[in-house]
Parts: structure tokens; sequence; C-alpha cells
């Protein structure tokens, strides 16, 4: 899917960022295009080792990629065709780093006005200007503290405002939420989306987090193995997955079958342990069981069938072994199957009692009570 | 289970149990202990005998006598000399060894070779290789003294530029060492913000490693101060010109044995006291 621009409706000009670049690393490549319009948000997502964090560092002026050429506001901050390679400080770009990197030595106000002083500007004056940026995102009476002093959400504001006092065209923010804690992620993470709302230029993220990427993103590319495995608005990614990867980040499991692919939520299906009447059911093996609440999440494989006798129910829809699925099922339904008396840990109880087992077959029914069913998806 | 007929043998198994429960069993063979106090004995001792033979009811007199005033004097101003020239000159040295990455492995390895030599060199040796540099005939001096009539040898500066052969090393590797340490996204994150290289170098590397740069200015000082050979073969050991401290408490020993205690007091307080001041900053200097 590499090479797709954005669908959204382009505004005239060269406006925001156009990056396309290669990097090659031994073992390792990455493939990226994007295009990120002013004022929108575009999201990175994707597992650890993806690429994401490389990604960044390259727009950053970072990392020397391969192959490049990236463009700001119509101005070319890199050209490996021509030669043109701007440096970090040239770039008109903030960037928030992982863990923030806020200097230990300075305080929050001198972390802030770092960058003007770097250019020159006088010192009362970039103090001044420092604190209007610390009192405008609500921590002006933080100014004097050191780094170690702050907490988490606090560092993460003062990096914000140590970039944004340039007044960059281009904002870049890696795993900005990473190191919040969890109590705290809801309240911080709606201050960094009205912060970024505020923000008139392009802002590209890189988070491992969906729910990060689709609360503050206005568009989300999913990179996986250094290579764009599906981009698009938060709400068309989370309704159409295009890849396991996507579908588990959504919450999503997605079933190929011959017929096509199926999306379902895990709590849209069935389990039994005879075969149901229902044409379409999976075979399944079970890899194992963890209580959620009054629920049980079981985490299943589709099974080899082929040759397998009383397994081959669906010989003209196949769906190829070894795809990972889970289901999620209330205690009642598996009490109908098999009674047993509920004790204090549920699970352990039914496997116990062998109906849960690990690699024990079972029957997945996908459309109980309405499993969606969309159309075939090449990936 | 067989009653033991020798019970005085029991005493003879836990006789060297000193080892923590942890490495029950291999702990300090016997047979170890005995060269383990004397070597410990060998290093205290000579310091309990200096400090007892110390005329402590002549020290304040001794310390104010002029021959060791001076001494004192000089001592203390060629040791902060060359520390503060080791540090003008090698922290970038110390940047460019830890920097160093991308250059050749042999290239790497012959700049550290030439920076740790004078840590092994006998100083004597280091001091007559200044001689054939600097000296009147030397392979740099000859111009020095041809063109701007200048000699190095026998005068304070060569006190200063001896000192600082053999002490700055001390300086060059602590600070490498906490540069390696440095956590360079530090410096990325300055370079976004717009900063220039120099800038960044003064504002951002340098309060990094502060510890650092500390510690091994410390060890410089305290290498500097007591430096003996290196002086005594390239500036000579001329009162209140180049005799620092080693030189005069070596040359006091044959004419006032007193005022050498009395020195050599006073340096072990100075090798104390830099000791405790680098106990932490030392570890934390190397580690940040």
């Amino acid at each position: 899917m590499t090479g797709t621009e954005p669908t959204s409706t382009e505004p005239t000009g060269h406006t925001g960022l156009r990056a396309r670049f290669r990097v090659d690393r031994p073992g390792f490549s990455l493939d990226l295009n994007l295009r990120v319009f002013p004022g929108t948000v575009t999201a990175i997502v994707g597992p650890n080792g993806a690429g994401k964090s490389t990604a960044l560092r390259v727009l950053a002026g970072l990392v020397l990629p391969a192959t490049a050429r990236v463009s700001l506001n119509g101005r070319v901050l890199e050209d490996s065709a021509t030669g043109v390679w701007r440096p970090p400080a040239d770039r008109e770009i903030g960037v928030v780093f992982q863990d923030y990197l806020l200097f230990p030595h300075l305080t929050a106000r001198d972390n802030v006005a770092f960058g003007l002083r770097a250019r020159g500007t006088p010192k009362a004056r970039a103090a001044q200007l420092a604190e209007d940026w610390l009192d405008r995102l609500g921590i002006g009476h933080r100014s004097d503290a050191l780094p170690r002093q702050l907490s988490g959400g606090q560092a993460q504001r003062v990096a914000l405002a140590r970039a944004l006092i340039l007044e960059p065209k281009l904002l870049l923010l890696d795993e900005p939420l990473a190191a919040i804690d969890a109590e705290l992620r809801v309240a911080v993470r709606a201050q960094l989306a009205e912060s970024l709302h505020d923000f008139g230029g392009a802002t590209v993220l890189v988070t491992h987090d969906p729910i990060d990427a689709m609360l503050l993103a206005d568009e989300l590319i999913v990179l996986e193995s250094g290579r764009i495995t599906q981009l698009g608005s938060p709400l068309a990614v989370a309704a159409t997955p295009a890849t396991d990867y996507v579908a588990r980040l959504v919450g999503l499991n997605l079933l190929r079958r011959a017929s096509g692919t199926v999306t379902f939520a895990p709590p849209e299906c069935r389990l039994s342990r005879s075969q149901p009447d229902d044409s379409a059911a999976v075979a399944c093996t079970v890899r194992g069981v963890e209580q959620l609440g009054g629920r049980l999440r079981v985490h299943l494989a589709t099974m080899d069938t082929s040759g397998s006798v009383g397994y081959d129910a669906h010989p003209n829809d196949p769906a190829p072994p070894g795809q990972l699925l889970i289901a999620e099922v209330s205690l009642q339904s598996l009490f109908e199957l098999r009674p047993v008396a509920p004790g204090p840990d549920t699970s352990a109880a039914f496997a116990k009692a062998g109906l849960l087992a690990t690699g024990q077959p079972v029957w997945l029914s996908t459309n109980y009570p309405d499993g969606d069913k969309s159309e075939s998806r090449e990936s | 289970m067989r009653v033991s007929k020798h019970p005085s043998r029991v005493g003879t198994r836990v006789r060297f149990a000193v080892s923590g429960p942890e490495d029950h069993g291999v702990g300090l063979p016997g047979v170890l202990w005995l060269p383990a106090i004397l070597a410990l004995a060998f290093l205290a001792l000579p310091l309990v005998a200096l400090i007892t033979r110390v005329p402590w009811a002549t020290l304040p007199t001794l310390l104010a006598a002029p021959e060791i005033g001076t001494a004192l004097g000089l001592s203390l101003l060629s040791a902060s000399l060359a520390t503060l020239l080791s540090l003008i000159f090698g922290i970038p040295l110390a940047w460019f060894l830890a920097r160093s990455g991308r250059w050749p492995p042999a290239v790497r390895r012959l700049l550290r070779a030439v920076v740790t030599v004078p840590l092994v060199l006998p100083p004597v040796v280091g001091g007559v290789a200044l001689l054939l540099l600097l000296g009147r005939r030397g392979l740099i001096g000859q111009y020095l003294n041809a063109w701007f009539g200048l000699q190095l040898p026998f005068s304070t500066a060569a006190v200063v530029i001896a000192e600082t052969f053999v002490a700055m090393p001390f300086l060059v590797l602590a600070v490498e060492g906490a540069l390696r340490g440095a956590d360079r996204r530090f410096e990325q994150a300055a370079a976004t913000l717009g900063a220039s290289r120099w800038y960044i170098f003064r504002r951002i590397t340098l309060p990094l490693i502060a510890p650092g740069v500390t510690a091994g200015a410390v060890l410089c000082f305290a290498r500097a101060l007591g430096e003996f050979g290196a002086t005594i073969t390239f500036a000579g050991n001329f009162p209140g010109t180049t005799q620092t401290m080693p030189l005069a408490a070596y040359l006091a020993l044959e004419t006032n044995p007193d005022a050498a205690y009395v020195i050599s007091l006073v340096l072990l307080a100075v090798a104390i006291t830099v000791l405790f001041s680098l106990r932490e900053r030392w570890i934390r200097g190397v580690s940040a």
C-alpha cells in the first residue's frame, strides 16, 4: 500500500508536510510516504520495531535516510536527488521526545526559553515568553522547578511549551503519553488534544497506543515492519481493519475464509463443544483462557481440518489454519454447555473440568448475535 | 554416623568460616590470610609512622617558615595552572576520544595509547622527553630560543608543563568516561531547538558531564601537586622558582627532617581530602 496518498481533500498550494523517504538498516527497511496538512494531526501507530520513532527522527533531521524528499510548506528540508539536507536547527520543527528529554540542569522556564536563547533572544525577553507559554499550558506555577521535580504530565507540558515557543511549522511527538501514569492519562490526553487543536501547524504523532491515536489524530497511518499497511481516518481504520495487527489494535477479530474476510468483535460469537447446525462455524483449538469480570476471554486458533474426520463441515468455505482469534463468552453460556459449580476461580474450574483446556477443539460461530460480514480485502 | 575420636579437630573446621551464608564453603582459604594482612599493614604503617613522627608542637612555626611557605605557594600555583591547562586542552581531547566512534579502530587505539602513555611512563622519562622537546636545543625549544629568546627549562613555566604532561591524562580519561555515559539525546533535543554545536556544548554537554569534569580535575590537581620526577628533570630544583613541595620534602630530609615530615603531612592531608571528595563524585561522574 506504500505510495498511496491520504484521500483527504487537499487544500491548494504546497502547504504542510510532504515526505517520502526510505531508511535501510541491516535486517530492516522503512519506507514511508506521508502528507500532513496544517492544523491536522497524523498519528503513526504500529507495533514495537515497526520504525515509528525512526520515521520521526528522519523528519527531525536526526537520522539520515537512504533516499528522501521532505518538504514543509513548500520549503525543501531534504532531497537526496539534489543533495539538499537541512540540519534539525533549520527545519522549523518542534519535537517532543519520548521521556521528554527536558534538560535536567535547567528549570522549567529555562528549558522552555532554551530555543529562544540559542537563537539570540535576550535573556529577560526569552524568560518572559517562556513564562507566558507555561501559563498558557497551565503550569506557570512550576516555572522554577527542575525537571526531576515535575510530574509526568507537567514535564510533558514543559516539553510541549519548549517546542511550541519557537512557533514551528511541524510538530513531532514521540509517544507523548507513554510516560504518564494510567490514572492521569485521560486528563493529560485531553489537555494534549486541546494544545494540538490550538496549534496551527502540521503534527505527526507516534504512538503504540490505539486509544491515543484514535483520540488525538485526524489521520492514522499504520506502520508494520517499516511499511504502511493501512491509512485513513480513525473511524475508517477502526471500522475496516486491513491486517491482524490493526484488528487487534481496535479490538476486533479478522477471520479469513475462502469466501472473504469476516470482521467481528470478540463478544459477537458463540462457542460450542459439538458442531452446531450453523454451516459457517469454524473449528478452533483453545490456546488460553482469561477471566474478564463476568466473562471469559478465550484465545483461539483456527484448526487445520483437512482430512480430519468430523471436522469437514465447510468444505466450500475453509478458513486457513493458524489464525489467532479472541472470543468473549459469558460464564452463563458455558454453564449451559457443561454445568459446573461456580467457584472463586471459575476459569481454573473450567480448565480443570476440561471444558476449555488448552488444545481442546471448540466450534466458533461468528454470526452471533450480529457478526459483521465485510467484503473481501487482500492484504 | 561416627563419633569423632578427636574432639579438638572440630574447631579447625570453623576456624576460617568467615564467608557469608551465600558463599559458604568457598570463602578465603586460610593460607591467604597472612599475606593479605601483611599487605594491608605494609600500606598503612608508613603513614602511621609519618603521623607519629610529625613534630606537632612546632608544626605552626615550621609551616610558616619561608622555605616551606614558598614551596607550598609554588606547588598550589603550579598545580592549579596545570589543572587549568588540562581543563582547557583536555576536555576537547576527551570529546574527540569519546565521539570518535566513526573513525577507524586503529586510529582510535593510537589516540588512546598516546593519551595513556604518560600514565604508565616513569615521570623521569617524561621529564627527559620534555627536555628533548622544549630544551634549549630541543625539537621545538631551539626555535623558541632562536626566535623568541624563550628558554622554558628550569623555570616555573617548566614546572607547570611537567605537571600538565603527567596529570592531564587523568582528566582526559575521567571526562571521556563521563562523555561516553552522557545521554546524547539531550544534545539532539537541543539541536532541534535551533542551538549551534558550540551552544549545545556549552549549555548542555558541559553541565551534563560536570561531575565527571570535577572528578577529573580533582584527580589531575592531586597528581600535579605530587609530581616529582618530571619536574626535577625538566624544571630542576630552584627554591622559589621550581622547588615544589615534593622536591622540598626530598631535599629537607637531609638538612631539616622535621620540615620534610611537615611537608609530607600536608601532602598526605591533600591526598586524603581528594580521596574523600572523590568518593561520591567519581562514581556519579563516570555513570552520569
